[in-house]
């Protein structure tokens, strides 16, 4: 049993009020704010994969969900994506979307 | 006697007691959202009369909304599973914190309690429900209430935030031991009651205690430690009550 994607959810993200990944329009959040306080990482790849482009880390570290065919917010999923654990390098938040 | 199916999934049919348990748990819960609702419609105000940054304030806000409507849903799946008596009264949502401290402490303190743990440990327990339960109605109401409660944990862990860039909150590390044991450490250990079936019960997203016993460490120690640690609050006391407690079948006695 393990939490370390709800850290990400709930204590990272805290700085970003925003609707959630319920119901939630995937692309609507491309252009959210990094979360305050993330550490922050140079861009780099996954296990030679390229998160920044599989996934998207707006108010939520969203990423293609196995179980569900679809993306999905990391937190809510059975198997994250290997990409959720990837911290993303932090942008300046007036820089608009990615 | 099977008295319960759902014709949308594929858990097995619980028997009369089975469904008790589960109309037990909801129950319970919808009185834990009534208390949750109360206890953010008064925290609402005071954080606005403390002047908190609006994002905190309107977080608290939403969150009585939120917690009302999570009334609805519990009460609804707890009288779809037979439960017939009134519903239970709100569980505690006085105001807690230090009686010596000050105004501002104590609210530092509730916040955290309520929300950085409480909320926090809320959020784990209804996404390990969601890994177990196969009944669609239970996974939705689930998922719907999951949603919500990521927030109240964020307004937690926002105010924390602000707080400590205030150079406030040091004082709450040693008393991580007496806020930990007060966010329902006895319901949490408590032992499964007669006649509880585990694997039935699990498709229908009921946790025994042996797994809120792990999630409860595992919540602890993946984000509610490391969340305070990150803005320094020390955490040495909590850890060493958490350490003294165990995840296994023991009840999760108070420690000095
Ligand atoms: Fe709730
Ligand atoms: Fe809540």
């Amino acid at each position: 049993m393990e939490f370390k994607h709800m850290f990400r959810a709930l204590v990272l993200s805290s700085g970003v009020s925003a609707a959630g990944c319920v119901g939630k329009n995937v692309s609507s959040t491309t252009g959210a704010a990094a979360a305050p306080g993330v550490v922050e990482k140079a861009a780099d790849s996954l296990d030679g994969m390229d998160c920044e482009e599989i996934c998207d880390y707006g108010s939520e570290a969203i990423c293609p969900d196995s179980e569900s065919g679809s993306e999905g917010c990391c937190w809510l999923m059975m198997s994250p994506h290997p990409c959720c654990d990837f911290v993303p390098s932090v942008e300046e938040p007036s820089e608009g979307p990615r | 006697m099977k008295v319960h199916a759902d014709p949308g999934g594929s858990p097995p049919a619980l028997d009369a007691t089975q469904s008790r348990f589960v109309a037990n748990t909801w129950a319970s819960r919808a009185s834990s959202e009534r208390a949750a609702a109360l206890r953010f419609e008064r925290l609402t105000n005071t954080l606005r009369a403390s002047q908190a940054p609006q994002a905190v304030v309107d977080l608290a806000q939403r969150a009585v909304v939120d917690e009302r409507r999570h009334i609805g849903l519990c009460d609804g799946l707890a009288a779809h599973f037979g439960w017939t008596d009134p519903p239970l009264p709100p569980g505690p949502h006085a105001a807690i914190g230090p009686p010596q401290a000050s105004a501002s402490e104590r609210l530092l303190y509730e916040m955290v309690s309520s929300c950085c743990l409480s909320e926090t440990l809320n959020a784990c327990m209804l996404r390990a429900i969601l890994d177990r339960a196969l009944s669609p109605m239970i996974r939705d109401t689930t998922r719907s209430i999951l949603g919500d409660e990521v927030h109240h944990a964020r307004l937690g862990w926002l105010y924390l935030e602000h707080a400590r860039h205030a150079d406030l909150g040091e004082y709450l590390g040693p008393l991580l031991p007496r806020m930990l044991r007060g966010i329902g450490v006895e319901h949490i250990g408590a032992p499964d009651p007669p006649g509880w079936d585990g694997p039935s019960l699990a498709a229908w997203g009921e946790i025994d205690q042996a797994a809120r016993l792990a999630i409860f460490h595992a919540a602890m120690r993946d984000v509610v430690l490391p969340g305070l640690e990150r803005v320094g609050v020390p955490t040495a006391q909590g850890r060493k009550w958490l350490a003294s407690t165990t995840e296994s079948s023991q009840p999760m006695a108070p420690s000095a």
